[in-house]
């Protein structure tokens, strides 16, 4: 049984001598030396020359980047947008990690599964989706909305969602913003002890009290990297923004760098990098104070004595309402745009009208038995699934090495793991064609160039989510394990890597779903001799149609829902291990 | 020490796995004779290389298989087709030569001063140059775009989708300066000129010919703008909007054969989108990339690829399935649009 521990300062011990020169130490110090040279490399490859002309560092991309000003508005929407996008996700993302972890609301696998339901859905599947779902005029469900005002006499021309608004915008954005923060709160309110509410409780603290004086700040790196996490990634979304904001002129930061890259010839890359740079610095700064809550906060960790988890009885009232909520989340977030692109899928078409007698799999049958296709979706699935396994374990082992080294070297090979990627993902891919197409690796046109590029991109957002859980995983259990005779390499895979799981298996999931319906490295990397499915979707957006579009995404979304389904199951069997449900539940006002 | 041994081992034998696991490509060049003499020489020059070239190709999948195809059927040699769609393609092929040589044999593609750009800087060979026009002493003139020394492989007749329960044929206007009129208010939609150059370049030509007042105009009546004409589509299919600029009828017809309630129709003035296509420099199999070109800028091949009614033409399409005269767009045109961008986007009212 594990123990919960507050520790001021985190889990950063720092390695004694003995353990600086022990062969783990080592190893994960070479691991994460690699691939902090593959990262910086990919990165630096492409940047030189842009940066560096005749000897001499050039600032003139950056001048001409900002020069006309054209940057200020994407950049004041950018920050809307992903601001308030990360502030509804983590009270949302939070509010259901309550409900699932602390409360009698839990609704078995189900709620395991229900945050984590956008992740199934690519981002540009989701886009269309909700597109399809509300668009103005021609959204369905907008039409029902208008239907129904028109049944009590009521004609009006706004919709109940415009899918091209900034409320639209937002909420598309907070919706796979969730699944980020609550894959980071959930374990850490899983693994909290209720003794620690109980006391606070003992001594007079009411419910919210507690919550905020207790709970919260003990949590607090979970929220801090869920945050950041999405930060992170919604600065450097394209595909929500493109199909969602251009209609009404809502330009981001995002498309507006890959449109200097992909508008004209030759392409802008010293103004993408210039531009870039932004993103940069946002990321630098949240990873800056999500470092200063995890070296400051105190905050819980898992121990070494027993521990359990008392729920809180929630009501006849408050249960319902609460399990009431979790399933019209998985509705209105996943469901129903799933639902409306195998609709289109099976009809063939987005039509104006809902219509059910010629709906037909031919879209399934002609995509699966395309030789192209559907050899791209078997080599997309083991990919995902051998790249997500690889990063989650770099992810992990260089995370460990960073928390426990004090000295400069830690922080390098951190920085040298998180902030190459925020230069943005094509031209991490343009390096690595670079480094790895020709001599003396010659991997163009193979799969192991493809697996490559997806755990260099994978790998930094990977890295945030690792450090979090390993901060969440106390040292005195790893010290046990050494005092009985364990090697650091066993320590590792029987006591720190099993506590680690279940913060880790969300970020598993994701990465799986991100590297399946990848578009960046499949366009540059990817070929009729090593075939992706990510390839076949950039086909289709240019010359074919939604309909095929959506196929191939409901293509997708199924082996991801199966992915996220697995990866939750596993979390929930794994944090049995550590804590115990047997405490007899709480009622939500006892104390208050 | 003893424990280090295992993992160190581990970490070389991983490292020389990932080598191994890569091809022998991409890396060497091919310094075979290319001999245009005759058709017949070329074709026994082609036969003696490896029996596979590789494409990068922009055009769309099933039309591509189609030539490829029919070429292989011809010849015996067979075509490795990799899509690559806007910059990637140029991107992908000047990185690879970067690095030591691309595995492109033949590149085709939708930007001519891209292509011209890559032949000055010797990474693709100009037609006049190639040694292939005297093969193809009957291709027209006309389609040989002087400006950039490539040939017309194919381009798209552009022109309105609408969607006919909102806008009847009768309503379709027949010059730009119509579309400003109030009645097509919130009817219109588009893809915008920041976009692709091609959008840059269509938006130009309206400029040039109809003035800023009319532009202005139009601007006023659109409703919905799209990243990309996919989407435009599907917003007009679905009556988002009603009326869409800068599709093509190929995208139309499988709506339309699908029951959507669209139709294609002409634009007062139309901007043609070239596809051309040019040899590596420094192509593998230098005499199997130059029948590969002879074959899809000849009569035969290039039917294949722009048969009638398809929706696409190429140079050996009837005059009377143009819907204007084709005329090559200048590298003058290109640059200017490029430059106006926002001025463009600015009459569109799109600057807000």
């Amino acid at each position: 049984m594990s123990q919960i521990t507050l520790s001021g300062g985190a889990a950063r011990t720092g390695l004694s001598r003995r353990q600086a020169a022990d062969p783990f130490s080592l190893v994960s110090l070479l691991i994460a030396l690699v691939v902090v040279a593959v990262t910086v490399a990919s990165v630096v490859t492409v940047v030189w020359d842009l940066f560096v002309v005749h000897g001499h560092v050039t600032l003139t991309p950056f001048e001409q980047a900002f020069a006309d000003g054209n940057v200020l508005k994407p950049l004041r929407n950018t920050a809307i947008v992903v601001g308030l996008s990360t502030v509804f996700a983590v009270i949302i993302g939070g509010a259901l990690a309550w409900f699932n972890e602390r409360t009698d609301a839990r609704m078995g696998l189900f709620s395991d599964v229900a945050p984590l339901a956008p992740f199934v859905m690519p981002p540009v599947a989701g886009s269309i989706g909700f597109a399809i779902l509300f668009s103005p005029d021609a959204g369905y469900l907008n039409k029902a909305w208008y239907w129904v005002l028109g049944l009590v006499g009521i004609h009006t021309q706004h919709p109940l969602l415009d899918a091209y608004s900034w409320t639209g915008l937002i909420a598309v954005f907070t919706v796979y913003g969730v699944p980020f923060t609550y894959m980071m709160i959930a374990p850490a309110l899983r693994m909290m002890d209720s003794s620690l509410e109980e006391a606070s409780k003992v001594f007079g603290a009411g419910g919210m009290r507690t919550a905020l004086r207790v709970t919260l700040p003990s949590v607090l790196p979970a929220v801090g990297a869920g945050a950041f996490l999405w930060i992170w990634i919604a600065c450097s979304m394209v595909d929500v923004p493109l199909l969602l904001g251009t209609p009404h002129n809502i330009n981001l930061l995002a498309p507006q760098i890959i449109s200097l890259l992909t508008y004209q010839y030759p392409p802008d890359e010293s103004g993408a990098v210039a531009l870039s740079t932004i993103i940069t610095v946002v990321v630098v700064l949240a990873w800056f104070v999500q470092s200063r809550i995890l070296r400051s906060s105190k905050f819980a960790t898992v121990g070494g004595k027993g521990s359990r988890t008392q729920v809180v009885r929630l009501g006849r009232v408050g249960r319902p309402v609460a399990r009431i909520a979790m399933i019209l989340y998985v509705l209105g977030t996943t469901l129903l745009p799933g639902l409306a692109l195998l609709y289109i899928s099976l009809a063939g078409s987005w039509r104006s009208s809902l219509t059910f007698t010629h709906l037909s799999l031919s879209q399934f049958k002609a995509a699966l038995s395309d030789e192209q296709t559907f050899h791209g979706l078997i080599n997309s699935l083991w990919l995902s699934l051998v790249a997500a396994t690889i990063v989650i374990l770099l992810a992990a082992v260089i995370a460990l090495y960073v928390s426990r080294s004090r000295g400069i070297v830690g922080r390098l090979v951190d920085a040298g793991v998180k902030v190459p990627g925020t230069v943005g993902a094509l031209i991490v891919v343009v390096g690595i064609l670079l480094i790895f197409e020709g001599s003396p690796f010659f991997l163009g046109g193979t799969v192991t160039i493809l697996l490559i590029a997806y755990v260099m991109l994978a790998l930094p957002n990977a890295s945030v989510s690792a450090d979090a859980a390993v901060a969440g995983v106390g040292e005195s259990l790893s010290e046990a394990s050494r005092m009985s005779g364990a090697s650091e390499f066993r320590t590792f895979a029987r006591v720190v890597l099993p506590l680690l799981i279940p913060g880790l298996v969300g970020v598993w999931a994701s990465v799986f779903v991100r590297t399946l319906s990848d578009l960046t490295a499949s366009s540059l990397l990817a070929g009729t001799n090593n075939p992706v499915i990510g390839f076949d979707i950039l086909q289709q957006s240019t010359y074919g149609s939604y309909a095929t579009m959506a196929t191939l995404c409901t293509i997708l979304a199924i082996f991801s829902a199966v992915a996220v389904l697995g990866a939750a199951w596993l979390g929930r069997r794994v944090s049995r291990w550590t804590q115990d449900r047997s405490a007899a539940p709480v009622s939500a006002k006892q104390g208050a | 020490m003893k424990k280090m041994v295992p993992a160190l081992a581990a970490t070389a034998v991983l490292a020389l796995g990932l080598s191994a696991c890569g091809s022998s490509s991409g890396g060497s060049t091919n310094s075979a004779s290319v001999d245009t003499s005759s058709l017949p020489a070329l074709v026994a020059a082609a036969k003696k290389e490896s029996g596979t070239i590789t494409v990068y190709s922009q055009m769309p999948a099933a039309s591509q298989t189609a030539l490829d195809k029919a070429f292989t059927e011809k010849y015996g040699i067979k075509v490795n087709a990799v899509s690559l769609q806007g910059n990637t393609i140029y991107t992908r092929f000047e990185s690879e030569a970067r690095a030591g040589g691309s595995p492109a044999d033949v590149l085709i593609d939708t930007d001519p001063t891209a292509n011209f750009a890559e032949e000055q800087e010797g990474l693709l060979i100009g037609w006049s140059k190639s040694g292939v026009p005297p093969l193809l002493p009957d291709f027209p003139s006309q389609y040989v775009l002087k400006d950039y020394d490539v040939p017309l492989l194919q381009t798209i007749d552009t022109g309105f989708i609408y969607n006919t329960d909102k806008i009847s044929k009768s309503e379709l206007p027949t010059t730009w300066a119509e579309l400003a009129a109030p009645k097509y208010k919130g009817l219109l939609c588009t893809t915008l000129p920041d976009t692709s150059i091609d959008n840059a370049v269509f938006f130009q030509v309206m400029l040039d010919k109809s003035g800023a007042g009319t532009l202005k105009g139009i601007g006023a009546n659109i409703g919905t703008t799209y990243s990309d004409v996919l989407a435009e589509n599907a917003g007009v299919g679905a009556g988002e909007c009603g009326l869409g600029f800068n599709s093509a009828s190929f995208f139309v017809q499988p709506m339309v054969a699908n029951g959507q309630h669209v139709a294609f129709a002409p634009m007062p003035s139309t901007y043609y989108p070239p596809t051309v296509a040019a040899v590596n420099a420094k192509a593998q199999d230098p005499n199997s990339a130059r029948l590969y070109l002879e074959y899809i800028e000849s009569e035969e091949g290039n039917v294949v690829l722009n048969a009638p009614g398809s929706g696409s033409l190429g140079p050996y399409s009837p005059a009377s399935d143009f819907p204007s005269p084709y005329a090559e767009t200048p590298p003058s045109q290109y640059t200017t649009a490029s430059a106006n961008i926002n001025t463009l986007m600015g009459d569109l009212g799109q600057n807000g």
